[in-house]
């Protein structure tokens, strides 16, 4: 939601923190859980900044890492995974890397980067793998949308290098 | 003859002998220490009320300050023990932080302190960062290294962020804080 970036983060992390206070770097390991309104992100380990004005970027690692974030005019939630994630909250900015997925309401893209901006909630698939370079198949299924019951929904950007 | 010798040379170093064992057990007995009074080693040598103790380094700048409402000492222990302590430190006269708490030691030798009940560590803004302020049951504070630990649960505040941990260490000199076990922050603008 829009209003998800004014909110506080909490993290929280069963292994506990490293605080650089000089650099303002804070590295958390052990089940992570972040929460910001309605974003919700799951990971081994996340490194969060924070740059003078307080605004956060977190990069999350780990097996598997997830995130829930509910969306604007009560059209649902997004979910996505991937093996890492960087998120920018004041860019409100997120880019899946490695294994990238991501649902909503039906609709699922799947591509080795996945890059999702969470005003505009348009996000963007590429293929390539470790060792494809640019190319690499992305997937994008589509739920046929029923124009009585639904409203109109922005519709995933094809991914650049789609092939 | 030779028995004549022996004997003739034996007796006189025996004699010596003797007489040094007499001179060394009559200095025990007689020796009387004026200066030492057996003092019961569960009570205070001596006690300071309403104290400030400041200490310069060689340029002659604040180097750290302890204030407290009670000093005090037990015979021949390194430990001197406080009531509400106030310990200020500073890096070339600059206040680097201090720690407050409602008892306390300091061991002057180790230059490290123990702090207990309600103690607080806060470390003034400076153009990096904000304030920093651990609160804790009990905290270590070691002033020659300038590190801090505990092991209690704790909350640490750093400007609107506040986290939770079971357990700390600060090494304050290079603004390294590890939070313990199962930790929470909360950032906030």
């Amino acid at each position: 939601e829009q209003a998800d970036k004014t909110k506080p983060i909490e993290i929280t992390s069963d292994n506990g923190c490293t605080m650089e206070q000089t650099k303002g770097v804070s590295t958390c390991t052990g089940n992570v859980v972040v929460i910001q309104g309605t974003l919700r992100l799951n990971a081994d380990k996340v490194v969060a900044t924070q740059d003078p004005q307080g605004n956060q970027t977190l990069q999350a690692t780990g097996r598997i890492v997830t995130f829930r974030q509910k969306l604007d005019n009560n059209s649902g939630w997004i979910e996505g995974q991937s093996s890492k994630l960087d998120y920018d909250s004041a860019k409100h900015f997120a880019v899946l890397t490695g294994n990238a997925r991501v649902k909503r309401n039906g609709d699922l893209v799947i591509g080795n980067v996945i890059t999702y901006d969470t005003q505009s909630e348009v996000y963007q698939v590429m293929g390539g793998g470790a060792n494809a370079g640019k190319g690499g198949r992305t997937t994008v299924i589509l739920q046929p949308k029923n124009t009585a019951s639904q409203p109109a929904a922005a519709k995933p950007a094809a991914g650049a290098a789609a092939q | 003859m030779i028995k004549l010798l022996r004997s003739h040379r034996l007796f006189p170093v025996l004699l010596v002998g003797l007489t040094a064992l007499l001179t060394i057990w009559l200095d025990q007995i007689s020796r009387w220490d004026s200066h030492r009074r057996e003092l019961d080693p569960d009570k205070p040598e001596y006690v300071a009320e309403n104290m400030i103790a400041t200490r310069y380094d060689k340029q002659g700048k604040l180097m750290d300050r302890l204030i407290a409402t009670r000093m005090w000492q037990y015979p021949g222990k390194p430990d001197a023990y406080f009531e509400n302590p106030d310990l200020y430190q500073y890096q070339q006269g600059v206040l680097q932080y201090h720690v407050t708490g409602e008892t306390g030691r300091y061991n002057n030798k180790s230059q490290q302190a123990y702090f207990d009940k309600k103690v607080v560590l806060i470390k003034p803004a400076d153009s990096k960062q904000p304030e920093t302020r651990l609160v804790s049951s009990a905290m270590f504070v070691d002033t020659g290294k300038r590190f801090a630990s505990s092991k209690a649960p704790s909350v640490i505040y750093q400007g609107n962020s506040v986290a939770n941990s079971i357990g700390f260490s600060y090494l304050e000199s290079q603004g390294l804080l590890n939070l313990y076990s199962k930790t929470k922050i909360v950032y906030a603008k």
